[in-house]
């Protein structure tokens, strides 16, 4: 492949050493709930069910029992999470007894435990999070202009993305297996050779997908996020075989193949008898909490700054529960019906972000931590757009800094923001010398149809010079929203909110945050109407023009793509 | 032309970012591990905040007293003004080994502050090098950048100043303002800045006959239509600067005579020996090497009845008492076979290295190659030096690393010099829990700098060999082996040994390194006279 030169090379091999040193580094300053008893926080309730899962046998973990205090961090994610707490475990028995002994283990904490916890952090980051990364910048410099620089930067903004670094290796979670093998099976059913009208290259792509996905989503249930784009993206490519057998096959197959990886992980409990089973899906869905937990940059906490919106004082849990099913379905819908009508890569990509975002502004008991789902596909868009995506990334940080700075993280935040700036600059700066600015991400021929209609509705041409325009504002938006955080992180370090209103900080930098991602999912919704109504607009145009600095001299204009495609 | 302004380290944009990016990473480290210099540098400024100065040389009360020059002490004293905005408790004399969070934070803050200086001094001495050549905008640019990157963000300083603890960075960006100066043949600015030098580390006098030597040719000398002519009021004006200098920060020590105390502190000789508990990789490790390894000769020969036993076991004892040095204790240590080697013996030594340079450089001063020269002398004092530590070897290779991109040879020596000067500090980190920190710091630095030369010019690798890439390659059988085989197979036994094999490793790289270095030197020097 084009993009295995010496720089290549040499660039991932930095990048990724540079994301280990990150996360290492990170990983040194405090972790959530330390020393904060009685309940602690995510890193006690991580050990907890390392001890539960150590300790009890399978039918007990998710069961209330003498030995299962549910109300002290039950364990709430399905199987594969706790298969992991399970080995983890059993590996700290061996390394570290007291961290893991039944019930004597509440709250231990020492410099030598947290250092394993640490460690176990960095080591299922580093064996599944990195290569589905590198498999995932791989498959997008595939078929580019300038291969090299967008499997850089791709992985780049993968591996140094802020909010999933200080989540995973300063608050303590697990986000990154789940993650990572949501991103490696994007990078599978991504491929542009997937849409070779053939079942036997299509399934051999898609089905290793379908598995990846469906592991990503019993390790933790948040990756249904994804599942629309999955379902819509997969069942697009196979409605574009020839023949309604082949069609027929490719579904058979897709619809089989997830059967059987749900039973695969489900088979220990299935085993253990239906109620332990059951018990899996009670703590899983929590359909009895409520609609959002503490503050959240979404649409249902936004509006309870009206009193009359106020749903969870409002609604009961169950109608909450509808209402916000029926809001993001209805939200899926055009993302969904695009995917499905003219299936690409691009759609593909933008349709993940898109259905993150609808869950995370609509749906029900949502985190504040749950936009780490929209921010890692858009983390791989970094070569193609960097500010919006620099952007979209910072505000997502942004909007979780209450929570990080609760846990002692306000250092690393600061650190994090910074090193995201400079990529954010050097990625725009090497799209720039590039001369990618004007080129779309995919060769037309790459995308592998031959039906492009040539002409499209007029609705179509309005919605994409709206999507320009604001493409084109988006320089002096950015700044002014960079100004708006920055004055937002002063007030709340100089002037102390009123004794009323104890989380008006926490309250306000969620609807600031929330506007920015309202204002995505928008776009994104445009840019979906656009791709189902017959054209697939560019997200592009980012207004380099307006940032200043014109395409870099001639001369290494000319003379970099030599260097850099071998 | 004399006046040196200090627009001449205005930062471009590239490198703003790299300094960004590099301070943010050292922000990431605040909570790193931190050595016993942290609780060193503490106690200074405790005990310059509430002691007269007259006791600061004489006090005490913890066993990290004040050793560095007066200029220094005098900056804990301005930081101890700055200290109670974080915490107060610091400063007070009985809080031995306090470190609160915001302590730690503010003295962090303190070195990544202080090192804008480092930034400055490379930004200057990048700029000083750029006067007067020809290449294209853009390349010249990049390749700035990345000389900028090399010597900045070097993996050495990262882990000396930043986890480790100290004030290297500040200490060096000073040195090369004042190499950026005498270049730009600003030599009274030189004068000035390396005079503030000597008095924030005394360490820099190695590298002093240098600066005597060229500032005394270059500047005092006037070339008259027949003869070089000494002028007497231009070394008068130099001397007067330093002078100036000197007294005004001696000055309040000498008011209370306090000036006895102060060089008993700077120069501890007979206290010290040879080498460092670790033996810095340099000619001395190999010596004694070589003494151990031809005890344990001997003891082979002795077990094989070929020599009288007596004199075996004086030399078990000797050699027992090497290795006992070896594994801490900071005393004089006697070589059992090979001669021992006196103060006087190194100090001719490192002079006697010298002397060529020193004589081409007044015989042809040229401000170009000042940099290199002065890489070259600082390279021989560390070799040859008398109580090196392995942390002197940041000076050399950050001259080294200025140069890095002038062309193949130049690049191939700086990378041959800094993979033996990293790894020989990474036994600094020793800790467990360091582990990581140990390996990927490094790592980082090799594989960022390699992607840098290939993105600016991939044929400057030309002149690497197969035998470098052997050398290199040994990295990594070696660093296995003390980091993992000799402990589990060893345990506690032979401490010694990996910190051994370690030096005469790295000892080896850096006396090649050297050669190379010199080669370069040399070869410039004879380039430009033909």
């Amino acid at each position: 492949m084009a993009a295995d030169g010496p720089i290549s090379l040499a660039s991932s091999a930095a990048i990724v050493l540079l994301a280990l040193l990150v996360r290492h580094a990170t990983s040194l300053h405090p972790y959530s709930g330390h020393a904060t008893p009685p309940m602690f926080g995510d890193y006690e309730a991580h050990r907890h069910w390392m001890e539960i899962c150590a300790n009890l046998p399978l039918a007990q973990w998710y069961a209330p029992s003498a030995h299962n205090d549910l109300q002290y961090w039950g364990i709430d994610y399905p199987p594969l999470s706790a298969y992991l707490s399970w080995a983890l475990g059993r590996l700290a028995a061996r390394a570290h007894p007291p961290l893991v002994t039944l019930h004597a283990s509440r709250g231990h904490e020492s410099a030598e435990t947290k250092r394993f916890m640490r460690g176990t952090v960095l080591a299922v980051d580093t064996l599944v999070y990195f290569p589905a990364a590198l498999l995932l910048a791989r498959a997008r410099a595939a078929g580019a202009r300038t291969p090299a620089r967008v499997r850089a930067f791709a992985l780049a903004g993968l591996l140094l993305q802020p909010a999933l670094v200080l989540v995973d290796h300063g608050h303590f979670q697990y986000n990154c297996v789940s993650l990572g093998l949501a991103l490696g099976a994007q990078a599978l059913a991504a491929h542009p050779r997937a849409a070779a009208e053939r079942l036997r290259p299509l399934l051999r792509t898609l089905l290793p997908a379908a598995v990846l996905f469906c592991l990503s989503l019993n390790f933790k249930q948040m990756s249904l996020y994804y599942a629309p784009a999955f379902f819509a993206h997969m069942l697009g490519l196979s409605l574009r075989l020839p023949g309604s057998r082949r069609r027929a096959a490719a579904i058979g197959a897709l619809g089989l193949t997830v059967l059987a990886t749900f039973a695969a992980c489900w088979l220990p409990f299935a085993l253990a008898g239906s109620e332990a089973s059951l018990a899996v899906l009670r703590r899983i869905f929590p359909v009895q909490r409520h609609i959002y937990e503490d503050k959240v940059a979404n649409i249902w906490c936004t509006m309870s700054v009206l009193p009359f919106l106020k749903l969870r004082a409002r609604a009961s849990p169950a109608d909450a529960l509808r209402l916000s099913l029926g809001a993001t379905a209805a939200s899926l819908v055009v993302p969904v019906a695009s995917m499905v009508r003219r299936p690409s890569r691009a759609a593909f990509e933008l349709g993940l972000l898109c259905s993150a975002l609808s869950f995370f502004l609509l749906s029900f008991q949502v985190h504040e931590k749950h936009i780490l789902l929209a921010l890692a596909p858009a983390s791989a868009l970094l070569p193609d757009a960097p500010l919006l995506v620099g952007w979209l990334l910072l505000v997502g940080t942004f909007s979780m800094f209450p929570l990080l700075e609760r846990d002692g993280l306000g250092l690393a935040y600061g650190a994090h923001v910074a090193l995201l700036a400079v990529l954010v600059a050097v990625a725009r700066r090497a799209r720039e010398s590039d001369g990618a600015a004007a080129a779309p991400t995919a060769r037309p021929s790459e995308r592998g149809f031959a039906d492009e209609p040539r002409t499209a509705p007029a609705a179509c041409a309005r919605l994409e010079r709206a999507l320009r325009a604001a493409a084109r504002a988006a320089p002096t938006l950015c700044a002014c929203s960079i100004a708006g955080m920055g004055a937002l992180h002063l007030a709340a370090q100089l002037v102390r909110p009123p004794a009323r209103y104890p989380d008006l900080y926490a309250l306000l930098f969620c609807m600031f945050a929330c506007t920015h991602f309202c204002a995505a999912w928008l776009a994104l919704q445009a840019w979906h109407a656009c791709n189902l109504l017959g054209r697939e607009p560019r997200l592009w145009d980012e207004g380099l023009a307006l940032s200043g600095s014109p395409p870099a001299d001639a001369k290494s204009a000319a003379r970099r793509p030599a260097a850099k495609e071998d | 032309m004399d006046i040196w302004f200090p627009t001449h380290s205005m930062l471009t944009c590239d490198e703003l970012a790299i300094v960004v990016a590099h301070t943010a990473i050292k922000a990431l480290l605040v909570p790193a591990y931190r050595s016993t210099d942290f609780e060193v540098h503490r106690n200074w400024l405790s005990l310059t905040a509430s002691l007269p100065i007259s006791e600061w040389y004489r006090d005490e009360a913890s066993p990290w007293t004040l050793d560095y020059p007066p200029l220094f002490a005098l900056f804990e004293r301005a930081l101890a003004l700055v200290a109670p905005l974080f915490d107060a408790r610091m400063l007070e004399r009985g809080a031995l080994g306090y470190a609160s969070h915001a302590t730690v934070c503010f003295q962090r803050l303190s070195v990544i502050c202080a090192d804008s200086l480092l930034y400055a001094g490379v930004a200057a001495a990048l700029s000083a090098r750029r006067a007067g050549r020809s290449r294209g905008a853009a390349a010249r640019a990049r390749s700035d950048a990345l000389a900028f990157a090399f010597v900045a963000c070097d993996a050495g300083l990262l882990l000396v100043d930043h986890v480790h603890f100290q004030y290297n960075g500040m200490l060096l960006g000073i040195l090369l303002l004042a190499a950026a100066a005498v270049e730009r043949r600003a030599h009274r600015s030189a004068a000035a800045l390396f005079a503030s030098l000597l008095l924030l580390k005394h360490l820099f006098l190695l590298t002093a006959p240098l600066f005597f030597v060229q500032l005394l040719r270059a500047h005092c000398f006037v070339r008259t239509p027949t003869r070089l002519a000494f002028s007497p009021r231009r070394f008068c004006e130099l001397a007067a600067i330093v002078v100036a200098i000197a007294a005004g920060v001696l000055a309040p020590f000498a008011a209370v005579g306090a000036l006895g105390d102060m060089t008993n502190r700077l120069f501890p000789f007979g206290a010290r020996g040879l080498t460092h508990s670790y033996w810095a990789p340099n000619v001395w490790a190999l010596y004694n090497a070589a003494d151990v390894a031809a005890v344990a000769g001997a003891r082979a020969l002795c077990a094989a009845g070929l020599v009288r036993r007596d004199g075996g076991g004086q030399l078990a004892r000797a050699a027992s008492a090497m290795i006992a040095h070896t594994s801490g204790a900071v005393e004089p240590e006697a070589h059992a076979v090979l001669p021992s080697v006196s103060p006087a013996a190194t100090a001719v030594l490192t002079l006697a290295l010298n002397a060529p340079v020193l004589a081409a450089v007044w015989a042809r001063p040229n401000a170009r190659r000042f940099r290199e020269a002065l890489c070259v002398t600082s390279l021989a004092a560390f070799l040859t030096g008398w109580h090196v530590h392995e942390k002197a070897i940041l000076t050399p290779l950050a001259c080294a690393a200025l140069g890095a991109l002038d062309g193949p040879a130049e690049l191939r020596a700086f990378l041959m010099l800094a993979a033996p000067a990293h790894f020989s500090l990474l036994p600094l980190l020793h800790g467990p829990a360091e582990y990581l920190l140990r390996v990927l710091i490094p790592c980082a630095y090799a594989a960022g700098a390699v992607l840098g030369v290939l993105l600016v010019d991939r044929r400057l690798f030309a002149a690497f060999t197969r035998a470098d890439a052997f050398y290199l390659a040994g990295f990594v059988p070696l660093e296995l082996c003390v980091s993992i085989v000799l402990p589990v197979l060893a345990g506690a036994r032979l401490p010694f040994v990996p910190l051994m094999l370690t030096s005469i490793y790295c000892a080896f790289g850096i006396l090649r390194a050297t050669w190379l270095l010199a080669a370069v030197f040399w070869l410039a020097r004879n380039e430009r006279a033909s």
